[in-house]
């Protein structure tokens, strides 16, 4: 790590530059200070609370499957397939638009979601087949030594659900 | 000695440039290189029905950027980093890659969730942005010994300077925040029942439900319930003690390298890349000790 030095603080350093540097450190230290102290989030500031709660012995994962016209089911990657949408954001943003916005614009928000994996499959950004539907479902397992029953979820409920040119259904 | 000059000394004092700039080097190669494919121009291609405005963005009152003005400013964001890590024109480039950057990490943070993942960066593209890198081992260093009437954007060189020191704390600052802050927030969310074995043998096991780990030995590791407790202890304590790393060197060595294995143990046995955190390890790095060799030697 770097060595201590013992020299004074520079000289040649104006103090109008040193204190508009000492204001910039400032907003640093206390506008995250403010964020722990509310445990909020006020991007760029954050209070950083990754992996903060407690781990329980249960989990549920979502994941999104697209309905090809024979009505089998495939597994699709929100990053690659709705990009610029990622795990992280992706549910979240699905879960703000049915709370702070309504039924009618989650079934919009259904709807724009499968209009851009058409959209990104006719362009060439992935190579996914022509899809009919989405679906969301959501997988519940009990936490097991090794994860030996990860790939057998005890239960697994659909959540939503958008057709091309048919209504988009929430399943509750 | 007063708090003031504490402060002062900190921050300020005289260091010679070349930790700083190696620090430009890898800091903007990373940052090139982890956002070489950056897609940010796509969310101009987003319904409206998913834009939630960030106090910023309403504060500014626009609504999605579109689609042209994401793309130039992914271009001029790329351009920008090569400058800054080459030292091109460096003082305008710094500004320029802030002020982009800081726009395009932005925009994804309008679309239904703020994410910390990257926050830290636009605070370290400030610094930089505010500071004199680039006055040596830089293009623009050389251009200026090979025409001395070109412009050095008031980053006039100095053999020691507290120029060259200020960053590279900024940077030290800002990797304690981060660690400081996710330790609070696990003692306030959970207590100490957080650093307990059955708590770290739950989270070892459910991220092979929920992501993909790079390597298996988490499995066995949740089956040792003394090593579950000591590395759950570990990792808050580090966590906790990380500003001590700012003040002492013994302690730093401690510190430091034991919160990268930390990052490193996340990305292998929970499949989590927190990438933009390993952006910040260059200012960590004595390069003032490791490059003293091959001083030595071009001396």
């Amino acid at each position: 790590m770097h060595a201590e030095t013992s020299h004074a603080a520079d000289d040649s350093m104006s103090p109008a530059r040193r204190s508009v540097l000492s204001a910039f450190f400032a907003l640093l230290i206390l506008g995250h200070g403010y964020e722990i102290a509310a445990r909020s989030e006020h991007w760029p500031f954050s209070n950083y609370p990754m992996y903060a709660g407690l781990a329980s012995d249960r989990v549920s994962r979502k994941v999104i499957v697209g309905v090809l016209p024979d009505g089998r089911e495939i597994p699709l990657e929100i990053n690659r397939d709705l990009s610029p949408f990622d795990n992280t954001r992706f549910y979240s943003a699905m879960h703000r638009v049915s709370a702070e916005r309504g039924p009618a614009a989650y079934a919009h928000a259904l709807k724009q979601l499968l209009l851009r994996y058409e959209q990104l499959r006719v362009r060439g950004d992935h190579q996914g087949p022509a899809i009919v539907a989405l679906r969301a479902y959501e997988m519940r397992w009990p936490v097991l030594p090794g994860a030996s029953n990860k790939d057998h979820p005890n239960s697994r409920k659909r959540l939503i659900e958008a057709r091309l040119g048919g209504a988009a259904e929430a399943v509750r | 000695m007063t708090l003031a000059r504490r402060w002062n000394d900190f921050w300020f004092t005289p260091e010679p440039a070349l930790p700083l700039e190696l620090c430009r080097v890898t800091f903007f190669g990373g940052l090139l290189y982890e956002h070489r494919a950056i897609q940010a121009w796509q969310w101009g291609e987003i319904d409206p029905v998913f834009w939630f405005p960030t106090p910023i963005f309403r504060a500014l009152g626009t609504g999605i950027p579109s689609v042209s003005v994401l793309v130039a400013c992914t271009v001029a964001y790329k351009l920008a980093l090569l400058c800054a890590c080459l030292g091109l024109l460096t003082r305008i480039a710094t500004c320029v890659a802030f002020a982009s950057g800081a726009f395009l990490l932005a925009v994804p943070h309008n679309f239904g969730k703020v994410h910390h993942s990257d926050a830290m960066l636009v605070f370290l593209l400030g610094a930089l942005a505010l500071s004199r890198v680039g006055s040596h081992y830089s293009v623009d260093a050389w251009l200026r010994r090979r025409f001395p009437r070109f412009p050095t954007f008031g980053a006039e060189p100095a053999a020691i300077s507290g120029e060259y020191r200020w960053p590279i704390r900024f940077g030290w600052v800002a990797s304690v925040i981060i660690y400081f802050a996710a330790g609070i927030a696990k003692l306030r969310e959970s207590g100490l029942a957080w650093a307990t074995a059955t708590n770290f043998h739950n989270l070892l096991l459910r991220h092979h439900y929920t992501h993909e780990p790079k390597v298996m030995w988490g499995l066995g590791l949740a089956g040792l319930p003394l090593v579950c407790g000591a590395l759950a202890k570990l990792t808050l304590v580090g966590e906790l003690s990380a500003p001590l790393a700012l003040f002492d060197v013994r302690l730093r060595c401690l510190i430091v390298p034991a919160l990268i294995s930390m990052q490193l143990g996340i990305y292998l046995l929970l499949g989590v890349t927190f990438r933009a955190f390993l952006l910040l390890i260059p200012f960590w790095i004595p390069w003032d000790v490791l490059a003293k060799p091959f001083i030595r030697a071009a001396r």
